[in-house]
Protein backbone atom coordinates (compact mmCIF):
# COMPACT_ATOMS: atom_id res chain seq x y z
CA UNK A 1 0.00 0.00 0.00
CA UNK A 2 2.95 2.30 0.88
CA UNK A 3 4.10 1.87 -2.79
CA UNK A 4 0.54 2.84 -3.85
CA UNK A 5 0.88 5.90 -1.86
CA UNK A 6 3.97 7.07 -3.10
CA UNK A 7 3.15 6.77 -6.24
CA UNK A 8 0.43 9.63 -5.33
CA UNK A 9 -2.01 7.51 -6.88
CA UNK A 10 -4.39 8.36 -3.83
CA UNK A 11 -5.73 11.93 -4.99
CA UNK A 12 -9.60 11.80 -4.84
CA UNK A 13 -9.94 14.58 -7.43
CA UNK A 14 -7.84 12.15 -10.38
CA UNK A 15 -9.44 13.08 -13.75
CA UNK A 16 -8.93 9.07 -14.28
CA UNK A 17 -11.71 8.10 -11.73
CA UNK A 18 -13.15 4.47 -12.90
CA UNK A 19 -17.21 5.69 -13.20
CA UNK A 20 -18.29 3.20 -14.54
CA UNK A 21 -18.60 0.91 -11.32
CA UNK A 22 -20.85 3.80 -10.11
CA UNK A 23 -22.82 3.12 -13.30
CA UNK A 24 -23.81 -0.49 -11.98
CA UNK A 25 -24.53 0.89 -8.61
CA UNK A 26 -26.62 3.21 -10.15
CA UNK A 27 -28.52 -0.01 -12.32
CA UNK A 28 -28.99 -1.89 -9.46
CA UNK A 29 -31.58 0.65 -8.79
CA UNK A 30 -33.38 0.24 -11.68
CA UNK A 31 -33.24 3.71 -12.82
CA UNK A 32 -36.21 3.25 -15.63
CA UNK A 33 -38.39 1.83 -13.46
CA UNK A 34 -37.84 4.86 -11.12
CA UNK A 35 -38.88 7.52 -13.27
CA UNK A 36 -43.02 6.26 -13.66
CA UNK A 37 -42.58 6.10 -9.47
CA UNK A 38 -41.31 9.12 -9.58
CA UNK A 39 -43.89 10.76 -11.78
CA UNK A 40 -46.98 9.33 -10.03
CA UNK A 41 -45.43 10.10 -6.69
CA UNK A 42 -44.74 14.00 -7.79
CA UNK A 43 -48.82 13.72 -9.31
CA UNK A 44 -49.95 12.44 -6.11
CA UNK A 45 -48.34 15.43 -4.19
CA UNK A 46 -49.47 17.96 -6.51
CA UNK A 47 -53.07 16.89 -6.61
CA UNK A 48 -53.35 16.69 -2.96
CA UNK A 49 -55.22 19.43 -1.14
CA UNK A 50 -52.89 21.45 1.07
CA UNK A 51 -48.88 23.01 0.50
CA UNK A 52 -45.80 21.71 1.17
CA UNK A 53 -42.70 23.28 1.20
CA UNK A 54 -40.59 23.01 -2.11
CA UNK A 55 -37.81 21.83 -0.46
CA UNK A 56 -39.77 19.18 1.08
CA UNK A 57 -41.75 18.18 -1.36
CA UNK A 58 -38.08 17.48 -3.66
CA UNK A 59 -36.93 16.00 -0.48
CA UNK A 60 -40.44 13.73 -0.55
CA UNK A 61 -40.19 12.43 -4.27
CA UNK A 62 -35.61 11.89 -3.83
CA UNK A 63 -37.00 9.90 -1.11
CA UNK A 64 -39.88 7.52 -2.72
CA UNK A 65 -36.93 7.12 -6.05
CA UNK A 66 -34.91 6.02 -3.76
CA UNK A 67 -37.26 3.18 -1.90
CA UNK A 68 -38.42 1.99 -5.25
CA UNK A 69 -34.19 1.76 -6.21
CA UNK A 70 -33.74 0.18 -3.18
CA UNK A 71 -36.88 -2.52 -3.35
CA UNK A 72 -35.62 -2.65 -7.03
CA UNK A 73 -31.54 -3.29 -5.64
CA UNK A 74 -33.10 -5.88 -3.00
CA UNK A 75 -35.02 -7.66 -5.46
CA UNK A 76 -32.05 -8.07 -8.23
CA UNK A 77 -29.94 -9.80 -5.04
CA UNK A 78 -33.03 -12.19 -4.45
CA UNK A 79 -33.09 -12.78 -7.89
CA UNK A 80 -29.39 -13.31 -8.74
CA UNK A 81 -30.08 -16.87 -10.03
CA UNK A 82 -33.23 -16.26 -12.43
CA UNK A 83 -31.34 -12.85 -14.02
CA UNK A 84 -28.37 -14.98 -15.03
CA UNK A 85 -30.59 -16.94 -17.14
CA UNK A 86 -32.39 -14.70 -18.60
CA UNK A 87 -31.38 -12.71 -21.91
CA UNK A 88 -33.05 -9.98 -20.67
CA UNK A 89 -31.42 -9.48 -17.32
CA UNK A 90 -28.17 -11.44 -17.99
CA UNK A 91 -26.20 -8.35 -17.98
CA UNK A 92 -27.14 -6.81 -14.82
CA UNK A 93 -24.39 -6.10 -12.47
CA UNK A 94 -24.96 -8.89 -9.83
CA UNK A 95 -25.02 -12.07 -12.79
CA UNK A 96 -22.60 -10.50 -14.77
CA UNK A 97 -20.08 -10.42 -11.86
CA UNK A 98 -19.31 -6.78 -11.63
CA UNK A 99 -21.30 -6.66 -8.12
CA UNK A 100 -20.41 -8.34 -4.97
CA UNK A 101 -24.26 -10.08 -4.20
CA UNK A 102 -24.01 -8.61 -0.69
CA UNK A 103 -22.61 -5.56 -1.14
CA UNK A 104 -25.65 -5.26 -3.24
CA UNK A 105 -28.23 -6.21 -0.24
CA UNK A 106 -26.39 -3.94 2.41
CA UNK A 107 -26.61 -1.15 -0.66
CA UNK A 108 -30.40 -1.83 -0.97
CA UNK A 109 -31.06 -2.39 2.82
CA UNK A 110 -28.84 0.92 4.00
CA UNK A 111 -30.81 2.92 1.11
CA UNK A 112 -34.45 1.71 2.32
CA UNK A 113 -33.99 2.76 5.78
CA UNK A 114 -32.62 5.92 4.89
CA UNK A 115 -35.27 6.60 2.17
CA UNK A 116 -38.20 5.88 5.16
CA UNK A 117 -36.21 8.08 7.58
CA UNK A 118 -35.45 10.56 5.62
CA UNK A 119 -39.39 11.05 4.56
CA UNK A 120 -40.36 10.71 8.08
CA UNK A 121 -38.35 13.62 9.21
CA UNK A 122 -38.46 15.64 6.38
CA UNK A 123 -42.69 15.40 5.92
CA UNK A 124 -44.22 12.96 8.48
CA UNK A 125 -44.87 9.69 10.17
CA UNK A 126 -47.21 8.41 7.97
CA UNK A 127 -45.72 8.87 4.65
CA UNK A 128 -42.34 7.33 6.04
CA UNK A 129 -44.74 4.32 7.37
CA UNK A 130 -46.26 4.52 3.24
CA UNK A 131 -42.91 4.11 2.60
CA UNK A 132 -41.48 1.57 4.45
CA UNK A 133 -44.81 0.06 3.28
CA UNK A 134 -44.43 -0.46 -0.24
CA UNK A 135 -40.86 -1.37 0.20
CA UNK A 136 -41.78 -3.86 2.07
CA UNK A 137 -44.50 -5.14 0.54
CA UNK A 138 -42.31 -5.42 -3.44
CA UNK A 139 -39.30 -7.05 -1.71
CA UNK A 140 -41.20 -9.89 0.63
CA UNK A 141 -45.22 -10.12 -1.11
CA UNK A 142 -44.04 -9.67 -4.65
CA UNK A 143 -40.15 -10.45 -5.25
CA UNK A 144 -39.80 -13.93 -2.15
CA UNK A 145 -43.20 -14.56 -1.99
CA UNK A 146 -45.44 -14.02 -5.22
CA UNK A 147 -42.91 -14.26 -7.82
CA UNK A 148 -41.86 -17.51 -8.52
CA UNK A 149 -44.85 -19.22 -7.02
CA UNK A 150 -48.13 -17.69 -9.15
CA UNK A 151 -48.79 -16.47 -12.11
CA UNK A 152 -50.82 -14.08 -10.29
CA UNK A 153 -47.67 -12.71 -9.65
CA UNK A 154 -47.88 -9.29 -10.95
CA UNK A 155 -51.97 -9.15 -10.17
CA UNK A 156 -51.02 -8.84 -6.64
CA UNK A 157 -47.26 -7.60 -6.76
CA UNK A 158 -48.45 -4.73 -8.66
CA UNK A 159 -49.80 -2.88 -5.74
CA UNK A 160 -45.94 -1.92 -5.15
CA UNK A 161 -46.05 -0.10 -7.97
CA UNK A 162 -48.97 1.91 -7.16
CA UNK A 163 -48.02 3.18 -3.94
CA UNK A 164 -45.99 6.19 -5.02
CA UNK A 165 -49.37 8.67 -6.26
CA UNK A 166 -50.34 7.40 -2.60
CA UNK A 167 -46.71 8.79 -0.51
CA UNK A 168 -46.88 12.12 -2.32
CA UNK A 169 -50.53 12.14 -1.18
CA UNK A 170 -49.63 11.37 2.52
CA UNK A 171 -46.31 13.79 2.34
CA UNK A 172 -48.79 16.48 2.23
CA UNK A 173 -52.03 15.66 3.87
CA UNK A 174 -50.68 13.14 6.32
CA UNK A 175 -53.44 10.85 5.51
CA UNK A 176 -55.81 8.92 3.05
CA UNK A 177 -58.58 9.96 0.60
CA UNK A 178 -60.31 8.67 -2.26
CA UNK A 179 -58.71 10.10 -4.82
CA UNK A 180 -55.08 8.64 -4.09
CA UNK A 181 -57.09 5.16 -3.20
CA UNK A 182 -58.08 5.40 -6.94
CA UNK A 183 -54.86 6.12 -7.93
CA UNK A 184 -53.77 3.35 -6.57
CA UNK A 185 -56.18 1.48 -7.91
CA UNK A 186 -55.60 2.38 -11.57
CA UNK A 187 -51.87 1.96 -11.38
CA UNK A 188 -53.00 -1.51 -9.67
CA UNK A 189 -55.33 -2.78 -12.58
CA UNK A 190 -52.87 -1.14 -15.48
CA UNK A 191 -49.87 -3.44 -14.13
CA UNK A 192 -51.21 -7.02 -15.21
CA UNK A 193 -51.63 -5.86 -18.89
CA UNK A 194 -48.81 -4.04 -18.97
CA UNK A 195 -46.30 -6.49 -17.79
CA UNK A 196 -48.37 -9.67 -19.67
CA UNK A 197 -48.08 -7.74 -22.89
CA UNK A 198 -44.24 -7.57 -22.21
CA UNK A 199 -44.00 -11.46 -21.16
CA UNK A 200 -46.10 -12.17 -24.35
CA UNK A 201 -42.55 -11.89 -26.34
CA UNK A 202 -40.10 -12.70 -22.85
CA UNK A 203 -41.97 -15.24 -22.69
CA UNK A 204 -38.88 -18.01 -23.34
CA UNK A 205 -36.83 -15.84 -20.84
CA UNK A 206 -39.63 -16.24 -18.21
CA UNK A 207 -39.54 -20.06 -19.08
CA UNK A 208 -36.07 -20.79 -18.86
CA UNK A 209 -36.11 -19.29 -15.61
CA UNK A 210 -38.72 -21.10 -14.33
CA UNK A 211 -40.76 -17.90 -13.57
CA UNK A 212 -44.19 -18.78 -13.53
CA UNK A 213 -45.63 -15.83 -15.61
CA UNK A 214 -49.21 -16.37 -17.04
CA UNK A 215 -48.19 -17.01 -21.13
CA UNK A 216 -45.67 -20.03 -19.53
CA UNK A 217 -48.57 -21.69 -17.35
CA UNK A 218 -52.07 -20.70 -18.68
CA UNK A 219 -50.62 -20.01 -22.22
CA UNK A 220 -50.57 -17.06 -24.77
CA UNK A 221 -53.98 -17.25 -25.73
CA UNK A 222 -55.29 -16.65 -22.40
CA UNK A 223 -52.45 -14.73 -21.65
CA UNK A 224 -54.21 -12.31 -24.58
CA UNK A 225 -57.64 -12.95 -23.22
CA UNK A 226 -56.75 -11.39 -19.54
CA UNK A 227 -55.13 -8.65 -21.23
CA UNK A 228 -58.23 -7.51 -23.08
CA UNK A 229 -60.44 -8.10 -19.72
CA UNK A 230 -57.74 -5.95 -17.43
CA UNK A 231 -57.96 -3.23 -20.07
CA UNK A 232 -62.09 -3.32 -19.89
CA UNK A 233 -61.77 -2.66 -16.55
CA UNK A 234 -59.13 -0.09 -16.46
CA UNK A 235 -60.80 2.06 -18.94
CA UNK A 236 -64.03 3.50 -17.06
CA UNK A 237 -61.26 2.70 -13.53
CA UNK A 238 -59.58 5.46 -15.46
CA UNK A 239 -62.41 7.86 -15.89
CA UNK A 240 -63.73 7.44 -12.43
CA UNK A 241 -61.79 10.52 -10.53
CA UNK A 242 -64.21 12.85 -13.16
CA UNK A 243 -67.32 10.83 -12.57
CA UNK A 244 -66.88 11.08 -8.66
CA UNK A 245 -66.03 14.70 -8.82
CA UNK A 246 -62.71 14.38 -7.78
CA UNK A 247 -61.05 15.71 -11.34
CA UNK A 248 -62.29 17.98 -13.66
CA UNK A 249 -63.48 17.75 -17.46
CA UNK A 250 -60.11 17.62 -19.30
CA UNK A 251 -58.65 14.93 -17.22
CA UNK A 252 -62.04 12.94 -18.04
CA UNK A 253 -61.31 13.78 -21.30
CA UNK A 254 -57.97 12.08 -21.84
CA UNK A 255 -59.06 9.09 -19.65
CA UNK A 256 -61.49 8.80 -22.10
CA UNK A 257 -59.58 8.71 -25.05
CA UNK A 258 -56.63 6.89 -23.63
CA UNK A 259 -58.63 4.13 -22.20
CA UNK A 260 -60.33 3.66 -25.75
CA UNK A 261 -56.92 3.41 -27.37
CA UNK A 262 -55.31 1.24 -24.68
CA UNK A 263 -58.65 -1.14 -25.45
CA UNK A 264 -57.75 -0.84 -29.21
CA UNK A 265 -54.33 -2.52 -28.23
CA UNK A 266 -55.66 -4.94 -26.20
CA UNK A 267 -58.12 -5.75 -28.70
CA UNK A 268 -55.09 -5.85 -31.30
CA UNK A 269 -53.24 -8.53 -28.94
CA UNK A 270 -56.50 -10.29 -28.67
CA UNK A 271 -57.33 -10.74 -32.27
CA UNK A 272 -53.24 -10.79 -33.57
CA UNK A 273 -52.66 -13.34 -36.27
CA UNK A 274 -51.95 -16.88 -34.20
CA UNK A 275 -51.37 -20.73 -34.04
CA UNK A 276 -53.73 -22.81 -32.24
CA UNK A 277 -51.90 -21.98 -28.81
CA UNK A 278 -52.03 -18.17 -29.14
CA UNK A 279 -48.22 -17.85 -29.97
CA UNK A 280 -48.32 -14.60 -32.78
CA UNK A 281 -47.19 -15.55 -35.74
CA UNK A 282 -46.39 -11.57 -36.35
CA UNK A 283 -43.22 -11.28 -33.90
CA UNK A 284 -45.71 -10.13 -31.10
CA UNK A 285 -46.03 -6.70 -33.18
CA UNK A 286 -49.33 -5.93 -30.97
CA UNK A 287 -48.38 -7.11 -27.52
CA UNK A 288 -45.05 -4.53 -28.40
CA UNK A 289 -47.40 -1.66 -29.70
CA UNK A 290 -49.36 -2.04 -26.69
CA UNK A 291 -46.25 -2.74 -24.34
CA UNK A 292 -45.14 1.08 -25.35
CA UNK A 293 -49.30 2.21 -25.58
CA UNK A 294 -50.04 1.44 -21.63
CA UNK A 295 -46.53 3.28 -20.64
CA UNK A 296 -48.05 6.56 -22.65
CA UNK A 297 -51.38 5.30 -21.20
CA UNK A 298 -50.03 6.02 -17.62
CA UNK A 299 -47.80 8.80 -17.70
CA UNK A 300 -50.78 10.93 -20.08
CA UNK A 301 -53.24 9.91 -17.58
CA UNK A 302 -51.08 10.86 -14.69
CA UNK A 303 -49.90 14.64 -16.72
CA UNK A 304 -53.70 15.11 -17.19
CA UNK A 305 -54.91 14.84 -14.19
CA UNK A 306 -51.90 17.09 -12.56
CA UNK A 307 -52.92 20.16 -15.57
CA UNK A 308 -56.49 19.48 -14.73
CA UNK A 309 -55.85 19.95 -11.16
CA UNK A 310 -53.60 23.07 -11.58
CA UNK A 311 -56.20 24.95 -14.65
CA UNK A 312 -59.07 24.30 -11.45
CA UNK A 313 -56.59 25.96 -9.15
CA UNK A 314 -56.27 28.65 -11.32
CA UNK A 315 -59.73 29.34 -11.92
CA UNK A 316 -59.54 28.28 -15.61
CA UNK A 317 -61.70 25.00 -15.33
CA UNK A 318 -64.62 24.49 -13.24
CA UNK B 1 -5.31 -18.47 4.55
CA UNK B 2 -3.43 -18.05 1.09
CA UNK B 3 -1.77 -14.81 0.28
CA UNK B 4 -3.13 -12.95 -2.27
CA UNK B 5 -0.93 -12.73 -5.67
CA UNK B 6 0.32 -9.64 -6.27
CA UNK B 7 -1.24 -7.50 -8.76
CA UNK B 8 -0.16 -6.83 -12.27
CA UNK B 9 0.24 -3.54 -12.95
CA UNK B 10 -2.46 -2.92 -14.93
CA UNK B 11 -5.00 -4.41 -12.45
CA UNK B 12 -3.40 -1.97 -9.73
CA UNK B 13 -3.94 0.92 -12.24
CA UNK B 14 -7.86 -0.48 -12.38
CA UNK B 15 -7.99 -0.89 -8.38
CA UNK B 16 -6.92 2.65 -8.22
CA UNK B 17 -8.92 4.11 -10.43
CA UNK B 18 -12.34 2.24 -9.56
CA UNK B 19 -11.24 3.10 -5.83
CA UNK B 20 -10.89 6.96 -6.91
CA UNK B 21 -14.27 6.87 -7.97
CA UNK B 22 -15.78 5.17 -4.68
CA UNK B 23 -14.18 7.86 -3.23
CA UNK B 24 -15.05 10.98 -5.15
CA UNK B 25 -18.89 9.38 -5.12
CA UNK B 26 -18.24 9.10 -1.44
CA UNK B 27 -17.20 12.75 -0.62
CA UNK B 28 -20.05 13.82 -2.63
CA UNK B 29 -22.67 12.18 -1.22
CA UNK B 30 -21.68 12.91 2.77
CA UNK B 31 -21.57 16.99 1.00
CA UNK B 32 -24.97 16.13 -0.44
CA UNK B 33 -26.49 14.40 2.87
CA UNK B 34 -25.23 17.36 4.78
CA UNK B 35 -26.83 20.25 2.39
CA UNK B 36 -29.94 18.21 2.27
CA UNK B 37 -30.15 18.12 6.06
CA UNK B 38 -29.45 21.90 6.36
CA UNK B 39 -32.33 22.72 3.87
CA UNK B 40 -34.65 20.20 5.30
CA UNK B 41 -34.27 22.10 8.80
CA UNK B 42 -34.74 25.42 7.40
CA UNK B 43 -37.53 24.37 5.36
CA UNK B 44 -39.35 22.94 8.69
CA UNK B 45 -38.08 25.88 10.64
CA UNK B 46 -39.56 28.48 8.29
CA UNK B 47 -42.92 26.33 7.73
CA UNK B 48 -43.91 26.65 11.33
CA UNK B 49 -42.94 30.43 11.75
CA UNK B 50 -46.21 32.16 12.26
Amino acid sequence: MSDLIRKGAASPFDASADWSELRDWIALLKPRVMTLVVFTGLVGMLVAPGSIHPVLGTVAIFCIALGAGAAGCINMWYDRDIDAVMRRTIRRPIPAGRIEPGAALAFGVFLAAFSVVMMGLATNAAAGAWLAGSILFYVFVYTMWLKRRTPQNIVIGGAAGAFPPVIGWVAVTGGVDTLPLLLFAIVFVWTPPHFWALSLWAHDDYQRAGVPMLPVVAGAKETRRQILLYTLLLAPLGLAPTLLGLAGPLYGAVALLLGAGFLHHAWRVYREPQDLSGVSLTGDKAARAAFRFSLLHLAGLFAALAVDHALRVAGVLG
Amino acid sequence: MMPAAPMTKEEEAAFLRRRRGRNIAMILGLIALVVVFYLITVAKITSTLP
